[in-house]
């Protein structure tokens, strides 16, 4: 894994604006060519095989749960519980995941497994794709991301409700409606008819006892890209108990994966796993060296770094009140000042590709650069 | 190979491309509104809201019948309640924003 400095294209703003990327500069550029991080095919299979490993892995990981009741320590509400092993023993539908991991060259380790919510889905799949096709397109890139979208949407159509499906996301992040609307083309192009509404949108039939969308159509089926941790606190979850003949995708039983308390019990159950980093609850942690993150947060917020049980790096944010957990401290080499965390997609079961978030600091927070890759063969 | 033969899109540019222009210069987004055509006109602001989402401050109502779906007025949060509560009862069976109200920045993780 190297990092290469390079000369972005002269029109990269226009050429990436025409693939529909319009968040690519917040106050600094959040898209960065650069830069770009070359890797040996051997790395990449590594990555891959890791990302397969892990997946299986962590829906053993979700069965212990289920089966020892440990919602409690994942801070999941009781009304959930139902719902959420309804969707896991009926296995709703659902479509991806990305795992973060610290790669120093030769170790490979998790940090955590964004189940539920991840982001950075368009700019891996299309911007990262089409970047590498002007510069340099006769390379290889680890990022199968568009094609296995398209295909797993396929899979999954005879499976969902007959209808339409619907997409949502909050109004107000343009970042958030690219990743629905890129998601929604390839439902399309599988296939499926489509809806946009946004999560506010959402209407409830008290007559029909259904949800609708703005034109009181009814919603079956719908992808949503909302936290179900949030959900649960709303008021149209009693709705959504009181009416579980919809497919919520991705479905409730991915509160058990998102939840960084997942990463105690990955510990407790394959403490030999190369992968996965010692990690316990904050109230059981006998580690010197370790981060301590809440089990619900975003982009870096309330995470503490602990050297010699002394805090050396520290974000503020409004998570925690749900309890911490402990993980291992985990070097990545520094280039040029720049972290580098990858992201390693799971796309309907199968690793995916890959995206790099590079951060200045330990903590990668929503101000990390996305740098593209390539595969040198 | 490890990357996509072939990428195409089909719907993500023509939707998305126009989020990144420009603003519109207007010289102002004083508009008079009626949410309910049964209600009356009242004079709004929508400076808060972007151009893009501009439509979906004006939030559509209606019922399908008779193989079809007609169009009966909006709701609207930007609305005074004078202008958004009409006398058409087709609004009364749904009820809105159950969803969405505890946050509403980026979910981005």
């Amino acid at each position: 894994m190297q990092r290469h400095t390079i000369l972005p294209r002269n029109n990269w703003q226009s050429a990436v604006e025409k693939l529909g990327f319009g968040f690519h500069t917040a106050d600094v550029p959040y898209w960065d060519e650069s830069a770009y991080y070359e890797f040996s095919m051997a790395e990449i299979t590594k990555i891959e095989s890791a990302t397969a490993e892990l997946w299986g892995m962590c829906l053993e990981a979700v069965q212990y749960v289920i089966n020892n009741k440990l919602y409690a320590r994942f801070a999941i509400p009781e009304k959930a519980i139902e719902l959420i092993e309804k969707s896991w023993n009926d296995d709703d539908p659902a479509i991806y995941g990305r795992f973060d991991f610290g790669f120093d060259g030769n170790n490979l380790k998790l940090f955590e497994f964004n189940a539920d919510t991840p982001t950075s889905l368009f700019e891996t799949g299309i911007v990262q794709w089409f970047w590498l096709q002007d510069f340099a397109s006769h390379k290889d890139q680890f990022n199968s991301v568009h094609e296995r979208l398209v295909d797993y949407w396929k899979y999954l159509k005879p499976y969902l409700y007959e209808g339409i499906l619907h997409f949502t996301c909050v109004k107000q992040s343009l970042e958030d409606l690219t990743t629905v609307e890129y998601m929604r083309d390839c439902a399309i192009q599988a296939g499926i008819p489509s809806k946009l509404v946004f999560i506010d949108d959402i209407g409830w039939d008290q007559e029909k006892r259904e949800f609708v969308d703005l034109e009181d159509e009814e919603i079956k089926n719908i992808f949503k890209l909302y936290p179900w941790e949030w959900m649960v606190n709303e008021p149209f979850f009693e709705q959504l108990l009181a009416n579980q003949k919809v497919y919520w995708i991705e479905p409730a039983w991915k509160m058990i994966l998102s939840n960084k308390a997942i990463l105690p019990v990955l510990w407790k159950l394959y403490p030999n796993c190369p992968y996965i980093l010692e990690c316990y609850f904050e109230e059981e942690n006998s580690l010197k060296d370790y981060v301590k993150k809440p089990v619900y947060s975003r982009e870096g917020a309330n995470i503490s770094i602990v050297k010699n049980g002394q805090i050396i790096e520290k974000t503020e944010g409004i998570y925690g009140k749900e309890g911490f957990i402990c993980q291992q401290l985990f070097n990545i080499p520094e280039t040029k000042n720049k972290i580098p965390v990858i992201g390693s997609w799971v796309i309907g079961q199968q690793p995916a590709g890959m995206s790099i978030r590079e951060a200045d600091s330990l903590i990668t927070g929503n101000t990390s650069c996305f740098i593209p890759h390539l595969i040198n063969n | 190979m490890k990357k996509s033969k072939v990428v195409n899109l089909v719907l993500i540019t023509a939707a998305l491309a126009s989020c990144s222009k420009p603003k519109p210069d207007w010289d102002s987004n004083e508009v008079y509104l009626r949410s309910d055509t049964t209600a009356n006109y009242t004079h709004t602001q929508g400076s808060h809201i972007s151009p893009f989402l501009w439509y979906y401050a004006f939030r559509p109502y209606g019922m399908y019948y008779g193989g079809g779906y007609h169009h009966s007025g909006y709701y609207s949060s930007a609305l005074t309640e004078r202008s958004n509560i009409g006398r058409s009862a087709m609004k009364g069976a749904v009820i809105r924003g159950g969803f969405g109200g505890s946050h509403s920045f980026s979910v981005s993780s």
